[in-house]
């Protein structure tokens, strides 16, 4: 008796407990999309309605003026050109050399491997503000300022550190047994690397492609300072130097500058999230 | 003996042939490693060291021909300087809030997405999202949301009555840095909470019921056993984001840079006024290595000291 009693009251408390979770869970959720969902609402409306309150909710005459405005703009679209070379671009580098670095981590413990792996690891550390110092003058004197090869080695080296840890983790799960079958039927180590494990390892690949993507895409620091013609401009310093700028109070057109900037990433993201969240628990956590 | 010898042979050459394959891989793998090596050499490493040494001359860009050296004057006068002291503590200040807002929020959300409920993936979808968001991008558009007159937190806040007149959240100096933590938490959380809910995933449920079985309430047993198999995971990264937000500079130099009257200047956008604004590339690189200093100083007590709270979970 007292025993079904016990259990209806532990089902009624557990019941309980995930109303509560729940409660909990809706809350975060709104707080964390609705910046999101505003930013979007405010690109469909315009200037006046937006200097209105109480604020429309739901927009009631939406309108794609600022898309019109924003995207008729050539200088927005090299913004975005650039940005698109800047990312694909430090994305492939740091795949091709977390790959490969990642994998002599994974295989071989050789003399001076843990302090090199602490040095991957340590770059993140070092003050860029401080760095661009020294790295200023030195592009300079190599020809290297505005120019998209140092964009790209300057969000490579960001990307690097954690794109080298996840694709290790990768390799870990790996059996060495698989390394020494090929070399048995002779195929070459270059080869085998190349042919037989980079394959085994593509969904990490996938994991440092969005991350490494999403870094470079982020960039602001290095844009706005290694980069002083207007062309060579990159998104995020086009959004606050150029947008910002001019238009103060034209938060119709920087929030759709703004929905344009992060919308394409976000749709890629969301399409590709569980490959991250994948690639972060095998590599990062596990490695 | 004849055996013996054959034996002895075959030994040799089988630690000859190890010796030769050792040595052959460790060229393997320096080769491998090289090319990444040689980007973060040209990137980090070597402007790092000349940043070193510009750090320890009189050097500024107004008067290249006297580059001296000046006896550490740079460290001595930035140690002195009141404002780069009071741009030290704004930059803890902000670095410890938003990490350990993320770190309390993110943890409470994937323990809640670690349980049995229906729709957990949409959920750590959502959360997810504002990751995705340039930090640039979210610097304006929280901008919009703090605007004074016409943004949307004043008026929630207004008809809720927690305030009854509009705040001008980043404009005044008791705000600023407040705001701006939020944004940063906003932009900063979700990773913390996948890369949590990726650790508490691997936690073994055996053993958390057993100490349930033993008699431990849940926060008990979450205290003892699933926060030490954990414990790795949280320092990677709470240090992680330590680090990176020392760097921060986006959300400053777009919602603030650095006012009302210097109260969000961080070390960032000191060193950037000093070297870039200045040009006391001196100054500007001494800043640089005493904060360098300063990471590697904390990075390692941080490891050491958590390091004796992990638990190895296999």
């Amino acid at each position: 008796m007292s025993n079904t009693f016990d259990k209806t009251h532990g089902k009624e408390k557990k019941k309980k407990g995930n109303v509560f979770k729940y409660c909990i869970l809706i809350i975060f959720t709104v707080i964390f999309i609705f910046p999101i969902y505003w930013m979007i609402m405010t690109s469909i409306k315009t200037n006046d309605v937006l200097l209105r309150l109480p604020p429309e909710w739901i927009p009631v005459k939406p309108t794609l003026d600022s898309f019109v405005r924003v995207l008729s703009d050539l200088k927005f679209l090299t913004f975005y050109k650039n940005s698109i070379i800047v990312s694909a671009g430090s994305t492939i580098l740091a795949i091709l050399l977390a790959m490969h670095a990642s994998y002599a981590f994974s295989r071989f413990k050789f003399a001076g491997s843990k302090i090199l792996q602490l040095a991957f690891l340590s770059t993140q550390m070092f003050p860029q503000v401080a760095l661009m110092i020294a790295l200023y003058s030195l592009y300079k004197n190599l020809g290297l300022l505005d120019t998209y090869t140092a964009l790209i080695l300057a969000c490579t080296t960001i990307a690097l550190p954690l794109s080298t840890w996840i694709l290790k983790g990768f390799y870990d799960t790996i059996p060495t047994s698989l390394e020494e079958a090929a070399a048995i039927d002779g195929c070459g180590r270059y080869m085998t690397f190349w042919k037989i494990i980079v394959p085994l390892i593509q969904p990490g690949i996938l994991a440092v492609a969005i991350y490494a993507f999403l870094i470079g895409w982020d960039d602001f620091v290095w844009g706005l300072t290694l980069i002083t013609k207007v062309e060579m401009r990159t998104l995020t310093p086009g959004i606050v130097l150029t947008y910002f700028g001019e238009n103060s109070y034209d938060w119709a057109k920087i929030m759709t500058a703004s929905v344009c900037a992060s919308l394409p990433v976000l749709l890629v993201f969301i399409g590709l999230q569980k490959y991250m969240v994948s690639g972060l628990t095998l590599g990062a956590v596990k490695g | 003996m004849e055996q013996n010898t054959m034996i002895n042979k075959t030994n040799m050459k089988k630690t000859g042939f190890k010796l030769n394959r050792a040595k052959n891989d460790r060229i393997y793998a320096w080769a491998l490693t090289l090319p990444a090596l040689l980007v973060l050499a040209v990137t980090i490493f070597i402007p790092m060291l000349q940043v070193l040494r510009m750090s320890m001359y009189s050097y500024s860009m107004f008067d290249l021909n006297n580059i001296v050296w000046n006896n550490f004057e740079n460290f001595t006068s930035v140690l002195r300087d009141k404002e780069f002291i009071e741009s030290f503590e704004r930059t803890l200040l902000y670095v410890f809030s938003t990490v350990i807002i993320s770190f309390v929020i993110g943890l409470l959300s994937a323990i809640l997405l670690n349980s049995p409920i229906k729709g957990r993936n949409i959920f750590r979808g959502v959360l997810f999202l504002p990751w995705a968001i340039p930090t640039v991008v979210a610097a304006v558009l929280w901008m919009w949301l703090y605007q004074p007159q016409y943004g949307v937190l004043n008026y929630i806040l207004n008809q809720l009555h927690i305030v009854d007149k509009n705040i001008n959240w980043l404009g005044q100096t008791n705000t600023a840095m407040g705001s701006i933590v939020i944004a940063a938490v906003w932009r900063q959380m979700p990773l913390m909470m996948v890369m949590l809910l990726s650790a508490l995933q691997t936690v073994p449920k055996e053993l958390e019921e057993a100490a349930i079985i033993d008699g431990a309430n849940w926060f008990q047993s979450f205290r003892n056993v699933t926060i030490p198999c954990i414990m790795s995971v949280i320092k990677s990264v709470t240090l992680t984001s330590v680090v990176t937000n020392f760097q921060m500079f986006g959300f400053f130099f777009t919602m603030t840079n650095g006012g009302p009257v210097n109260s969000t200047t961080t070390l960032t956008l000191y060193t950037y006024q000093k070297a870039f604004m200045e040009f006391d590339m001196g100054k500007g690189s001494a800043i640089g290595v005493i904060w360098l200093a300063f990471l590697i100083v904390f990075a390692s007590a941080y490891n050491k000291i958590l390091g004796k709270m992990e638990v190895n979970s296999d």
